[in-house]
């Protein structure tokens, strides 16, 4: 089955040819890395359609689990950035879910209904509950829709859970994960062998994240700000093809380590950190570039620190999400953002939303507000899931800031 | 036409050089220009037609009329506003800045004091805080997601009292009792207006409510980034005296006045940067890094 594309959906995807083809015309990194995001669902559908086993998956921390049973995850949000305008109007109309509910959310659902009526090899979804009532909703809907859909619990560590309580925590989790082991494979026992393989693959990919992040100090604008964006929505999923995966990583680094350092662009780059989701609507990036905006910090995957490969597996998994800047409460997320701020030098912080999430809105404001008493000043932006050049209004908003920056 | 002396303030009258510099603010409804040459400035105005390039050469030909000036003695031109980003001159040197830069910019030459704006366009609001030192932008919030408290409101409002926008602000200032308005969505302001005119509040009192209500918006949007005087209110809307009032009234201070019409407001802190950018080289201009977005 070919990907069913609106026409706004393939201007999305010719925007992402652009940056490879043009853009990007030097890096054959990059232009790897958006091969991999152009052809990572159709390729997952072909693979599902071999008999592979391929799932629809939005929960990051399960994605090393999934590949050590050998299946393929296909991250939800990767589905949603390739859809238009009629995935949203299905939601709205077909689910009659509210206007105002998250467009992400309507993004998906619509897709997954074109999806299925056009054959689709993917069937089954594993996501998240509790977390968000949007996507409790379309897991009713996807199941009425004849999805195996299967949630597992967000688990969330609140300030100060120390001691005792954090242990009781880890064991919930590894039951959970043990649980998710079972609807995907049938079986509750986990292949540690394959795991241990998995987490060590995943400690490789984030060192060499952490020095290309380190290496971008001195070209900050090598790769440019969509392709930073990829880069690191790449380490949760890896496209599915985690060699190729890899292979972007190892020769970006060498492109980047023969690069000569580049004084001027140092001088000229206005150092930036992207929080919260990633921007769907691709000419924010643009807007950022062409204004002199380097994204020289990204927090949403997090990279900074390895699994512990000494420990038994399933275990790792669980303590490197509960300890890991994405455990829960925003002032995990919110340390992570003052140590980048001192390690690049940022002059401003880009808080992105998307329409219509709760969470995400009350979270921008704690962070505006404590960043600006620290003196950091942030622009708040809430953006669309569905494709389309984004309003004058957004893209006036980010050249002010960074003006107001320069 | 007018002499820089009678409007820029006195403080920052030795910062303009000799350049010959224009500021085109193509605004969601009207474009605005500004031309700066020997001395003088001239300006112009024209409603934004559907292609914001031939607005903009519209304004530059009034511009160059008015002024005698010829086009290729113009040094620099800046683009602002909505339609900004379309604009090519050929071969003179140009590059755009947003407008809420140039908003901050041309008040502060206003009057020098200033560190609040209020704009509200055709199609949203903003305020603005400025730095009284050099012209920028220190915080800036805006209102972008839908009519409310926007010129875009004003006028639906007029529409529904059969009165002209300008007729909407001189209509208020005779309210005795301005009347309760609760919406600020074009879509609910409608059935609101019909309710008030069916239960007889006069057009007087309804057009009070309604600037009230929309400068209650603005109010929290200045709250938001803190008032702190001297205060200029800029844009498309500053020329509606019922506005002006709500506005002082809720905000509890005085707008200050300037010797320019504040619509041009954005065109002038154009030219300025415009004047800025003319007396440097391109390679040195990386001011906003803001160049050659075509
Ligand atoms: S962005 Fe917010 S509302 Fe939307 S899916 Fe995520 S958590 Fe839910």
């Amino acid at each position: 089955m070919s990907t069913i594309l609106t026409s706004e959906a393939q201007e999305q995807l010719n925007h992402i040819r652009h940056s490879r083809d043009v853009v990007h015309a030097y890096s054959p990194a990059i232009q790897k890395l958006f091969n991999l995001v152009i052809d990572y669902v159709d390729d997952a559908e072909k693979a599902g359609q071999g008999g592979k086993k391929v799932i629809w998956a939005g929960v990051p921390w399960a994605m090393p689990l999934i590949y050590s049973t050998g299946a393929i995850p296909v991250a939800f949000s990767e589905l949603g950035r390739i859809s238009g305008q009629e995935a949203i109007t299905i939601s709205e109309d077909h689910y009659q879910m509210p206007a105002e509910t998250c467009s992400m959310v309507k993004a998906t659902a619509g897709e997954w209904y074109l999806r299925k009526q056009a054959g689709s090899s993917i069937t089954r979804i594993f996501g998240s509950s509790s977390a968000c009532e949007p996507y409790n909703l379309a897991w009713e809907v996807m199941k009425k829709e004849g999805f195996d859909v299967y949630t597992s619990d967000v688990v969330y560590r609140a300030p100060g859970v120390e001691g005792g309580r954090y242990e009781e925590l880890v064991q919930y989790f590894v039951d959970e994960i043990r649980e998710f082991n079972e609807w995907l494979t049938g079986t509750r026992e986990i292949d540690k062998d394959s795991l241990h393989l998995e987490i060590t693959r995943k400690n490789y990919l984030m060192r060499r994240i952490r020095e290309i992040m380190d290496l971008r100090l001195n070209h900050p604008f090598y790769v440019k700000s969509l392709g930073i964006m990829y880069l690191l929505n790449g380490l949760t999923h890896y496209f599915g093809k985690p060699e190729e995966y890899t292979e972007v990583l190892d020769s970006l680094v060498e492109e980047l380590s023969l690069l000569e350092a580049n004084e001027a662009d140092r001088r000229r780059a206005i150092p930036l950190i992207w929080t919260g989701g990633s921007g769907q609507e691709f000419g924010i990036y643009d807007a950022i570039d062409n204004a002199g905006g380097a994204l020289l910090g990204f927090v949403s995957s997090p990279y900074a620190k390895d699994y512990n490969e000494d420990i038994d597996p399933v275990e790792s998994l669980a303590r490197f999400q509960l300890e890991s800047q994405m455990a829960g409460a925003s002032i995990y997320r919110r340390h992570v953002i003052e140590q980048q701020i001192d390690k690049i030098g940022a002059r401003g912080l880009i808080l992105y939303g998307y329409l219509g999430c709760s969470f995400g809105s009350v979270t921008r404001e704690m962070y505006r507000e404590y960043f600006h008493n620290k003196g950091i000043p942030s622009i708040n932006l809430e953006g669309t899931f569905q494709v389309g050049p984004p309003s004058g209004q957004i893209l006036t908003r980010i050249r002010a800031f960074i003006e107001m920056l320069s | 036409m007018s002499d820089w002396k009678e409007i820029i303030d006195p403080e920052l009258l030795s910062t303009f050089t000799g350049d010959v510099t224009v500021g085109l603010d193509l605004g969601s409804r009207t474009g605005k220009g500004v031309l700066l040459a020997g001395g003088k400035l001239y300006t112009a105005i024209t409603p934004t037609g559907v292609y914001m390039q031939e607005t903009a050469d519209k304004l530059l030909d009034r511009l160059l009329k008015q002024s005698k000036v010829a086009r290729e003695d113009i040094a620099y031109i800046v683009g602002t506003g909505y339609g900004r980003v379309a604009l090519s001159f050929g071969e003179i040197r140009h590059k755009i800045v947003t407008e809420i830069s140039c908003h901050a910019m041309g008040s502060h030459y206003l009057n020098a004091k200033v560190r609040s704006i209020v704009d509200i366009g055709g199609q949203d609001s903003k305020a603005i805080r400025v730095d009284p030192t050099t012209g920028k932008v220190i915080e800036f919030i805006m209102n972008d997601k839908c009519a409310a408290g926007t010129g875009r409101f004003l006028e639906k409002v007029a529409h529904l009292l059969d009165l002209t926008l300008e007729q909407l602000g001189a209509e208020a200032l005779s309210a005795d009792a301005p009347a309760d308005v609760s919406s600020q969505c074009v879509v609910f302001a409608e059935s609101e207006v019909i309710s008030l005119k069916a239960k007889g509040v006069s057009a007087a009192n309804i057009a009070a409510g309604i600037h009230l209500a929309t400068a209650r918006r603005v109010r929290n949007l200045v709250n938001r980034i803190g008032l702190e005087p001297d205060l200029v209110f800029s844009g498309g809307v500053s020329n509606n005296p019922g506005m002006t009032k709500a506005l002082e009234e809720l905000l509890g201070h005085p707008i200050s006045k300037v010797k320019l019409d504040t619509i041009y407001a954005g065109a002038l802190g154009a030219a300025i940067f415009a004047q800025k950018a003319a007396s440097r080289s391109d390679s040195d201009l990386n001011d906003f890094a803001l160049l050659n977005t075509k």
